[in-house]
Order: C-alpha cells, then structure tokens, then sequence
C-alpha cells in the first residue's frame, strides 16, 4: 500500500513539474520585445465612477454626450441607457411585429439618436424605430448578408460580408433607394482573407468618415462613406503582416491551428482623436504595466501620427470589453460594470 | 464491494476515455487545430493530436483486461492529472480557447471542466487504492490456502 501512495504522490509531483516546464517554455506574444517605444504620460487614467449594470452580455450600442445606449447579446431587444453624469437608467424592450421571424441571436442594436437601428445579417434584416416610438419597423431591404455592420447616416450602412470567392468584403447598405455597393478592394488580404483582415468598425464624429481597426496588423483604415481609403493609420508597433496559422476543417470553413498575436483590441474616437487599446508591451515598459492596465495610445485623425499613450486600470483584473470616449472621460464596459475615468 | 466499486470505477473510465477519444478522431481536423490554439503545447499539436486519442484507446482496452487493469487505472490517473493541471493553467491564463476533449465535455466551461477532472483524478485514486488492496488481500488468501 505505501507503494501505492508513492505512486500518487511522485505522479502528483511530475505532472507539476512538468506542465511547469510547459508554462516557462511556452510563447506569449509581451515575452519577447516588440520591437518600438511609447510616449507615456506621468499621469494614467483614474477611475471616476462604477456603475453595476447587474447582468453580463451587454456591448455599446452608441452614445451622445450625456448618455449611452447598451444593447445586449442574450436578449436581442433590451434597450439600456445609461445617464453620464447623473447615472439614471432606462431599461426597456423593444418591440417586433408578432409573426416576424429572424436569427434574433444574431442581432445588433446601434442608436445614431433618435433613431435605433436592430441589423441582423444572417436573414438578412434592418429595422428602424427611434427613441420614443419603440416599435421596430422592417425596411424593405435584404441584398447581401453580413457579418458586423455599422450605421453612417439615417439611411445606409457600412457592413462586412464575404464575397463569392470566401474573402471578407466590406459594402454599403442603402436604404432609401434599395441597394449595395461593394468595394472588394478594401480589406488587404495577407493570409486567407477572413481571419487575417479581422477587425472592427469604429465610429467618427466626422459623419463623412468612419474607420476599420485589424486587430492582427497593425494598420487603422480612414474610410469616406462610399468606401474610399482615405488614409492608412499605422499603429506604432511593427507587426505589419498578420501573425495567425489557418487550418482547414473538412468542408465546414477555417478556423486558427495556433495562437494568434492580436495588436489591436478596440478603439474609439472623439474629436480628431483615435484611442487604441493596444495588445502589445513598448520595448520600455515592464510586464506589470500590461498586466494591472490596458495601454490606450493616441493618433491624429487627420494625420494618422501618433500622439501619446496612457494606462488604463483594469478593474477586478479584467481589461475593458469596449470603451468610448466623449469629453475628458472614457467610459468603459467591463464584465457588467460601467466604468468613467477621467483622462490624463 | 471493493471489487464492486473497482469494475465501476473502471467502466467509467472506459466510457470515458472511449467516448472522448472516438468523438477525437471523428471530428480530427477540429480536433487539432484547437490543441494547437492552446499556448502550452502549440509546437507539440501534431504529435499530440495522435498521441492523446491513441492513448485514451489503450487505456480503456487496458482497464477491460483484468490482469492489466492496474496498469489502465494508474495510467487513468496520470492521464486525468495531467488534463486537470493544463486546465488550471488555462483558466489561471483566462485562455479563450475551445475545450478540444469532444462531445458533450465541450460544451463545458473550463471551470466546469475543472471539476469534472477533479472528480475523475479522485475515481482513479480511489481505483488504484481499492485494487491494490484487493490485490493484496488475493494474494494473502493465496498464501494461506498453500500454507
């Protein structure tokens, strides 16, 4: 038997040892340097206020300058908005048509006030309603399916799908007078053109021009609203071509064989401001700045260079979800807390 | 009744690794390009990605033949700490990686995943304790029946 409790034991003790190994041998993107340095304010960002919106699930939906809107991914028609300065909350359901049917998981809310928009592109369906009204209304539009999707005036959208030869596109959706423009010459594709030219929309206060972040490369593209390039933000680290391994499974898609290194998390703009949440650590800073805050740098809109950055406190350890950005506060969701700071 | 226990413990096991070692090989492609999302063994995920459904197979013949059933039940536990500890270092990562053990077990969260493996390190234990003394006390009846 005391052979028996060895065996346990010195079992016990290899496994440690060995996953031990694993872990100190193991690549993560911050081990090594990356090869550029930041600017870095004295002073970081400092929280302000939490709100606790109680329920996980939520993602900003849009905001104005004294409120944000929430939509929420488990219950596709809650409406939430959140007062900045006085925090009072609104929280209400949006209503569809009875017989309607979509693939309401897949919704997503955007509030341009006064006007709501729910898209879902898998039908592919747009409805409208506004502020007061609460009552969705199907627009007679459903040309091309869409993935994420980000509204540019009124009546159209800039939305991303995937063409004919299985590569992401982005397009214009017009409402008014039913149509799409496409532009498949926009996403630069580096290694299968889903995957490598991932990223998100990011709104600007300029209604002429809206932005597209990569998140595995480190380039912000200045878009007109018919889809024309008009600039090139790079992000100041060096990871140009997108750091991902792609395997094919069977016939059901694509899908990564090996970690990625991700550059970019999120971004919002104010003003001629971009704010970047940036995934990876300058060759001057230590670990623990990366692992107590996210790092937000700063560029020109108008020139793309690049300005400053500062720490953001992580709150209860975990980064942001999203953020915007409105006066000299940012406004952060993080698990279900809404968090000010104000900015350095 | 130790016995008893014994041939549950080991037929959970079967199923087990059965289960999670066909659903592997059913679904291989998948199955290696997610050990190969992990960060802890992304350099080994070809060889892995044999070698883990192939031992899960030999275990569970293992535990069906009697004689080797000791052989399968500490194989078993081995097995079990180690899926245990690789998951403790993946949630201690906050890893947003799929579970690649297949089949239901998949759709677990990591920390239910945790305690599933916990469980399972415990039923080995328990196993390998309960046949060990099973075995001894064969083998002291043994004994006294030729002296």
């Amino acid at each position: 038997m005391a052979r028996v409790y060895k065996f346990i034991v010195v079992c016990m003790v290899s496994c440690v040892v060995l996953i031990g190994i694993l872990y100190a041998l193991m690549p993560l993107p911050n081990k090594k340097k990356n090869g550029f340095n930041r600017m870095m304010t004295k002073r970081q960002a400092v929280l302000e206020r939490v709100v606790d919106i109680k329920y996980t699930g939520y993602y900003l939906a849009g905001n104005t300058e004294k409120k944000i809107y929430l939509g929420n991914y488990d219950a596709p028609l809650h409406f939430f908005s959140l007062g900045i300065i006085y925090n009072d909350t609104l929280s209400q359901n949006l209503e569809v048509e009875k017989n309607d049917s979509g693939y309401w998981k897949y919704s997503r809310l955007s509030v341009d006030s006064p006007l709501i928009f729910m898209t879902e592109g898998m039908s592919p369906n747009i409805y409208v309603t506004d502020v007061v009204e609460k009552k969705l209304r199907k627009e007679p539009w459903n040309l091309g399916y869409f993935t994420n999707s980000i509204n540019i005036s009124p009546s159209s959208f800039i939305a991303k799908g995937t063409a004919g030869n299985s590569q992401s596109v982005l397009f214009k959706i017009k409402l008014d007078t039913p149509g799409v423009v496409i532009n498949s010459n926009i996403l630069n594709k580096q290694v299968d053109g889903i995957f490598c030219v991932d990223g998100s929309f990011v709104k600007s206060s300029d209604r002429g021009k809206l932005l597209y972040m990569y998140f595995y490369r480190n380039e912000i593209l200045c878009l007109d609203t018919n889809l024309t390039i008009l600039n090139k933000i790079k992000t100041i680290d060096t990871n140009s071509v997108a750091k991902i391994q792609i395997s094919n499974i069977d016939n059901r898609g694509t899908t990564f064989s090996a970690p990625a290194t991700r550059v970019n998390y999120y971004s919002a703009s104010y003003d001629d401001d971009l704010y970047v949440s940036s995934a990876l650590l300058s060759d001057n800073q230590s670990l623990s700045d990366i692992k107590r805050n996210e790092i937000i740098d700063i560029y020109s809109m108008i020139d793309g260079a690049y300005k400053k950055s500062f720490l953001l406190p992580k709150y209860q350890g975990k980064r942001s979800l999203q953020f915007l950005v409105t006066g000299k506060k940012l406004i952060s969701l993080n698990s279900h807390f809404i968090l000010i700071y104000n900015l350095p | 009744m130790r016995k008893v226990t014994v041939e549950i413990i080991c037929l959970l096991f079967i199923i087990l690794f059965v289960y999670t070692a066909v659903s592997k090989f059913l679904d291989f492609d998948n199955f290696q390009a997610v050990i190969g999302q992990s960060p802890l063994i992304t350099k080994m995920s070809v060889p892995l990605s044999h070698i883990v459904p192939i031992s899960e197979i030999v275990i569970a013949i293992l535990l069906m033949i009697p004689r080797h059933r000791m052989a399968g039940l500490r194989a078993s536990f081995i097995a079990m700490l180690l899926f245990t500890f690789y998951i403790i270092i993946l949630v201690t990562l906050s890893e947003k990686i799929p579970c690649s053990c297949g089949g239901v077990i998949q759709r677990m969260t990591w920390e239910q995943h945790l305690y599933f493996n916990v469980v399972f390190v415990v039923l080995a234990s328990i196993g390998i304790i309960l046949h060990a003394r099973e075995s001894n006390n064969h083998h002291n009846k043994s004994s006294i029946a030729r002296a």
